[in-house]
């Protein structure tokens, strides 16, 4: 279950970069909440030791793993963001102010 | 005084809270005497008092507390800052449990960049302070233990994320819920009552749906699990929780006095002279606390508030709350806490021996209680003889502002419009009379402009 996730992960990834409007990224949103329902519904029955919070843990971990792609694309992007603002923001504080000098 | 453990904190065995002689301690037991030192130690607890996120608290050196029999389980005591009013999350608005949700969730990330992790997410152990949320459970952290999911999760969704759900897509007032569920919505609830269309969004399909089928589905199994939660995807599953909560935003619904002090039947100049009047009142009594019963909006508290008085601003209505307490972020006011209550029905004690969380009454009496154009409501649209609102006014009050709206005012004819006047006995002389078998009448004024008249009573 855990390794068809993260295959699931790395696919989404491409899709997200190729597919960069927000529908399409709702869509598949979507989509990857329904597998995520599929894991749940046909998680295998292991053995060993129970506790009341089991069902939690293990949801945590598959919402977990499936929102990990996209928060890696959100850290990703903001870096990516505050590269180009630091960039040219201190371009055009300049450009600013050599207009402002003309 | 005598000492006693406070009955709300017994079932974490890393220690428990005591009052000493009047004053609030915490003892920290053997038990969680590494995760304290490392919460200490590792600058995670500097790092949020810094921020307003945690309690502050002072150590105190080792000495024998009336009462507190001695105990092998001791590390060491500690003395949290006072707090001058505890409030319950089935007494906040929406954007308080918001707040509270968002405050628990920084805490969690903040404490995993010190190796540290919440071991719970209980909404009660989150207090406002000069209006902000904080933790006041010093001992809610534990070492993050890389691989393991966050145990407090399920207790989060309960405690925070149904509630503010069920509130969002099904209607306000289902943080009531939580008076009768002390340890947050049951998911299994949450997801029966919350509209189909929710599953269609993945935050709530994943953290209610599903988090609810999958407790159902292990709730009699024995289940080794294997598989890790990185710390990368807790902190990915940290962020979900919190953009989530954070775009959560009300419809600008309408509730039935939600904008009461838009359309009401006073005058400016009347408003202003009641404005004066409260003021004159609240000088002469000197209060260091404050609760406004039926605040609305809360423009009456805020002239205590304003005087530097602590100033508690309850209303039955959970969108005049939320009025009031929005209004309160955008001033940065410190001294007002605006909560929802029904005065006809106050909070009650739950829990444990009805002893873990105290009813409204058990935190009272307050210096001064104010009940503005409340009384017509108390005694006509729920029957209280006068008697007994001055009985229950006694019990939580040293001194009372209370507004006397006579029966031909325009709102109390309102409340009469639909129902037989059975009320031969509401008018000022009764009120007087009745009030004075537990209070001392120090002035009257009648509001210029208007039939109504504010008395100021001193309790016997």
């Amino acid at each position: 279950m855990e390794s068809a996730l993260t295959l699931l992960g790395l696919n989404l990834e491409f899709l997200y970069i190729f597919n960069s409007t927000t529908m399409r990224i709702k869509f598949h949103y979507n989509l990857l909440a329904l597998i995520v329902f599929y894991c749940v519904l046909f998680a295998p029955d292991t053995y060993a030791y129970l506790d009341a919070g089991t069902g939690s843990q293990i949801i945590q971990i598959v919402i977990a793993g499936s929102v990990g792609a996209i928060f890696a694309l959100k850290v990703y992007f903001k870096k990516i963001k505050l590269f180009f603002v630091s960039k040219f923001g201190k371009k055009s504080k300049t450009e600013l102010k050599s207009d402002a000098n003309d | 005084m005598t000492n006693s453990k406070v009955s709300g904190s017994f079932r974490d065995p890393s220690g428990f809270l005591f009052f000493d002689d009047g004053k609030i301690f915490r003892q920290v037991n053997k038990y969680y005497e590494k995760n304290y030192e490392l919460l200490v130690n590792s600058g995670l607890y500097e790092n949020l008092v810094r921020n307003g996120l945690l309690v502050e608290h002072k150590e105190i050196e080792a000495r024998e507390f009336s009462g507190l029999s001695s105990d092998d389980q001791r590390h060491k005591i500690i003395q949290p800052e006072y707090l001058s009013f505890i409030s319950y999350p089935y007494e906040w608005c929406f954007s308080e449990l918001k707040d509270a949700a968002l405050t628990t969730l920084q805490i969690q990330k903040t404490a995993l960049e010190y190796g540290m992790s919440l071991k719970d997410a209980s909404a009660y152990n989150i207090q406002f302070k000069n209006g902000k949320p904080l933790l006041i459970d010093t001992l809610s952290f534990e070492k993050y233990e890389g691989g393991k999911p966050w145990v407090a999760y399920k207790q989060f969704c309960q405690h925070f994320f149904s509630p503010l759900a069920l509130m969002k897509y099904r209607d306000l007032r289902m943080n009531q819920l939580l008076k009768s569920f002390i340890d947050g919505i049951p998911l299994d609830l949450a997801s029966k009552l919350l509209p189909k269309r929710t599953h269609f969004k993945f935050s709530l399909l994943t953290h209610i749906h599903l988090h609810s089928k999958s407790q159902e589905k292990y709730s009699d199994k024995a289940v080794e699990i294997k598989s890790k939660i990185s710390k990368f995807q807790m902190l990915a599953l940290i962020d979900n929780l919190e953009s989530f909560i954070r775009n959560l935003g009300l419809d600008k619904t309408k509730t039935e006095w939600g904008d009461y002090y838009n359309d009401t039947n006073y005058s400016e100049e009347a408003l202003l002279d009641k404005e004066k009047i409260i003021s004159n009142f609240i000088d002469k009594t000197v209060p260091k606390k404050v609760w406004d019963m039926g605040a609305n909006t809360g423009i009456f508290s805020r002239i205590a508030a304003k005087k530097g008085i602590h100033t508690i601003s309850f209303d039955i209505d959970p969108m005049a709350v939320e009025k009031n307490y929005l209004a309160m972020k955008r001033a940065d006011e410190k001294n007002i806490l605006p909560l929802i209550l029904d005065a006809t029905n106050p909070s009650p004690a739950i829990g444990w021996e009805n002893e873990e969380r105290d009813s409204l009454m058990e935190r009272g009496p307050v210096d001064l209680v104010m009940a503005l154009a409340l009384i017509h409501h108390l005694a006509i649209s729920n029957n209280t003889p006068l008697i007994k609102i001055a009985n229950f006014f006694a019990k939580i009050s040293h001194n009372l502002i209370i507004e006397f709206v006579p029966k031909a005012d325009s709102n109390t004819q309102r409340l009469l419009k639909t129902r037989e006047d059975i009320f031969p006995n509401y008018d000022e002389k009764h009120f007087e009379e009745d009030f004075s078998n537990f209070f001392d009448i120090i002035e009257k004024q009648q509001i210029e402009g208007s039939t109504r008249t504010l008395y100021l009573m001193k309790k016997k």
